[in-house]
C-alpha cells in the first residue's frame, strides 16, 4: 500500500508521545513493506533530511506559550484561525503530495497548528481515503474557538467528513461524542504500544531497602494536570506513616516552578526529587530499576505511553482509576489503581510497603500481557487492516485540486477579513 | 445574628443638637409600633426560611458529593469491567489458537 502519514509534529521535533508514536507506526507500516510518506511541518530546530519525510508544512506553533500571553488579541486569533481551520499554504503542499504520491490511504495523525479542518476538508474534496488516529481529542481541539467547541464546526465535521477512525481508548471516543463529533461505526479501538525488545527485570517481594515510585510526562506543568502535585501531597502523606521507607523521582521538564515550590511546602526534600527530562531509553533503563511508576493522571487521560513502557520492564503502575489506560488493564492483575487523590495514592503504596500487596506477580503478568498483545509487531497488522479497508472504499471527487486550492485560498481570506473586522467594529 | 428590632436603630446617644430629635423619634416609633413590630416578625419569619434553605442547601451538597464519590467508584469499576473483558477475550483468541496448533501436531503426528 501506498501510505500518505499526515502529521502536524514529527521526530525529532516532538511536543509529547503522539509524534512519537506516529513515528513507531510509521516504521512498522515500511517494515511490513508498505511505502510510507509522512507530510509534515518545518521542524522548530534543525533536524536531518530523510527521503521519505516531506517536512513541507507551515506550522503555527500553538505551544509557544511566550507568544501567546505576548501576541495581541486580534494575532492570536489570526494564528488559532490558521492552526485549526485553513491554511491554504498547507492545502497546497498537501494537494502537491496527493498528486504526485497517489497514496491509497491518507493515516492522519495530530493536526493542531497546521489548519486541520482545512486538510481534512481536501483529504474529502479530493475523496482520499483517510484513517485517522487518535491519541487525544483532536477533532474537537479543530472545533474550538476560545476554549468552547463551536457547533458550527462539530456540523460541519459530521456532515462533510466520512473516513474511519482508530482510538486509543472508548472514553477518549466517548469523550469525542459527548462534545458533538460522531464517530458512530466507524471507530475502532486499538491500544497504544510499546516498541523494541522490552525485558523485565527480575523482581523479588523480600524486604526492600526503600520503596522506589518513580513518574515522568514531558513537561511538569501544573496546567497539563498530570497530578505531579497529587503525588507529592502523597509523599507527604506517606512519609508520615513509613519514614524514610521510599523514595520518588521525578523525570520531565519543569515548565512553572510549581513542583519546586510544593516539595518544599510539603517539606519532602529528602523523599522526592526532581531530575528533569530523559530520552525514552534513559527512562526505560529507569523502569527496569523501580518498582512502581505512579500515574495520577486526570480522568480525561487518553491512554499514556510511560505506564505502558514501565510495565514492559518490571515496574508495576499505579494509576488513576478512571483514565484510558484503565479499560485496558486489570487491577491487581496487571497494575494497580487507586482514586485520584493524595490520600489514595498514599494508601496503595503504604499497602505495598507494609506487604499487603505483592508487586512481582502484577509486574510478571503486566510484562507478559504488554509483550504478546502490546508491542508494536502485534498492533501493526491491526493498523495494517484498518488502512486496507479504508483503502477499498471510493468516493465521489468533488472536483479538481485546483478548484481545492481556490476553495482553501477563498476560506482562509474570509476568516482573516471576518476575524479583522471582528475587531475593528 | 441579624437584629429585626431595627426600628430601635438611632436611638444611640446622639451628641449636641442632634438631640432634639430623639423626642420626635420616640413619638413616630410609638405610632408605627404595631407595623413595625409585625414587619419584623415578617423578617424574621422570611430569615428562619432562609436559615432552613441553606441548612438544607448545605445537606444536598454533602449528598451530592458522597453521591459523586459513588459514581465515581462505578464508573472505575465499570472501565475496570471493560478492561477485564477484553483480556478474557484476548485469551479466549490464545487459547483457540494453540488448540489449533496442538490439534494440527496431533494429526500431523
Amino acid at each position: 500500500m501506498r501510505v500518505l502519514v499526515l502529521t502536524d509534529l514529527y521526530p525529532p521535533d516532538v511536543q509529547g508521545g503522539y509524534e512519537l508514536g506516529c513515528r513507531q507506526a510509521v516504521e512498522a507500516l515500511r517494515a511490513r513493506g508498505h511505502e510510507v510518506r509522512v507530510l509534515t511541518s518545518a521542524p522548530r530546530s534543525p533536524a536531518p533530511s530523510e527521503p521519505h519525510v516531506a517536512r513541507t508544512l507551515r506550522l503555527v506553533d500553538a505551544w509557544s506559550e511566550y507568544l501567546f500571553t505576548k501576541n495581541t488579541p486580534l494575532t492570536n486569533h489570526l494564528e488559532q484561525s490558521e492552526s485549526l481551520r485553513v491554511s491554504a499554504h498547507n492545502v497546497h503542499a498537501l494537494l502537491h503530495e496527493l498528486d504526485e504520491f497517489r497514496p491509497d490511504v491518507v493515516y492522519v495523525w495530530l493536526l493542531v497548528g497546521v489548519g486541520g479542518l482545512g486538510l481534512m476538508a481536501t483529504l474529502e474534496h479530493q475523496a482520499a481515503p483517510w484513517v485517522w488516529h487518535l491519541m487525544d481529542d483532536v477533532p474537537l481541539m479543530l472545533c474550538r474557538t476560545a476554549g468552547r467547541v463551536r457547533s458550527e464546526f462539530t456540523d460541519l465535521f459530521n456532515r462533510h467528513l466520512r473516513g474511519s477512525y482508530l482510538a486509543c481508548s472508548r472514553q477518549l471516543v466517548e469523550e469525542i461524542e459527548a462534545g458533538g463529533v460522531r464517530l458512530a461505526d466507524r471507530v475502532e479501538t486499538i491500544p497504544n504500544w510499546v516498541v523494541g525488545d522490552r525485558y523485565p527485570s527480575p523482581r523479588s517481594d523480600g524486604p526492600r531497602k526503600r520503596l522506589r515510585i518513580v513518574s515522568a510526562a514531558g513537561v511538569i506543568d501544573r496546567q497539563l494536570d498530570k497530578g505531579i502535585d497529587l503525588l507529592i501531597e502523597s509523599a507527604a502523606i506517606l512519609a508520615a506513616r513509613h519514614p524514610r521507607a521510599f523514595a520518588v523521582d521525578l523525570y520531565g521538564r519543569s515548565a512553572d516552578g510549581h513542583a519546586e515550590h510544593l516539595i518544599h511546602r510539603f517539606g519532602v526534600e529528602d523523599y522526592v526529587t526532581l531530575h528533569g527530562p530523559r530520552t525514552q531509553a534513559e527512562l526505560s533503563e529507569i523502569f527496569a530499576r523501580t518498582d512502581v511508576f505512579a500515574f495520577p493522571t486526570r480522568p480525561r487521560e487518553p491512554f499514556g505511553f510511560a505506564p505502558l513502557e514501565a510495565a514492559a520492564r518490571g515496574c508495576v503502575p499505579v494509576i488513576s482509576e478512571t483514565c484510558g489506560l484503565a479499560e485496558w488493564f486489570v487491577h491487581g492483575v496487571h497494575l494497580l489503581k487507586a482514586e485520584r487523590t493524595p490520600e489514595s495514592f498514599a494508601r496503595v503504596f503504604a499497602r505495598i510497603l507494609d506487604g499487603e500487596v505483592a508487586l512481582s506477580p502484577i509486574a510478571r503478568r503486566a510484562a507478559s500481557v504488554i509483550a504478546r498483545g502490546f508491542h508494536i509487531d502485534a498492533i501493526a497488522p491491526r493498523i495494517e487492516a484498518a488502512l486496507a479497508r479504508e483503502a477499498g472504499r471510493r468516493k465521489p471527487k468533488l472536483g479538481p485540486s485546483a478548484e481545492a486550492y481556490r476553495l482553501a485560498l477563498l476560506a482562509e481570506k474570509l476568516s482573516r477579513v471576518a476575524i479583522q473586522e471582528s475587531y475593528a467594529a | 445574628m441579624i437584629d429585626y428590632q431595627f426600628y430601635h436603630a438611632g436611638f444611640d446617644e446622639p451628641k449636641g443638637p442632634k438631640r432634639a430629635v430623639i423626642p420626635f423619634r420616640r413619638l413616630l416609633r410609638r405610632l408605627l409600633r404595631p407595623m413595625l413590630v409585625r414587619l419584623a416578625d415578617l423578617l424574621q419569619s422570611l430569615g428562619d426560611r432562609a436559615d432552613e434553605a441553606a441548612r438544607r442547601l448545605v445537606a444536598v451538597e454533602t449528598r451530592m458529593d458522597r453521591a459523586e464519590d459513588r459514581l465515581q467508584a462505578a464508573v472505575a469499576f465499570g472501565w475496570d469491567h471493560v478492561a477485564v473483558v477484553r483480556r478474557l477475550a484476548a485469551l479466549e483468541d490464545e487459547v483457540a489458537a494453540l488448540r489449533e496448533a496442538a490439534e494440527g501436531r496431533s494429526r500431523a503426528a
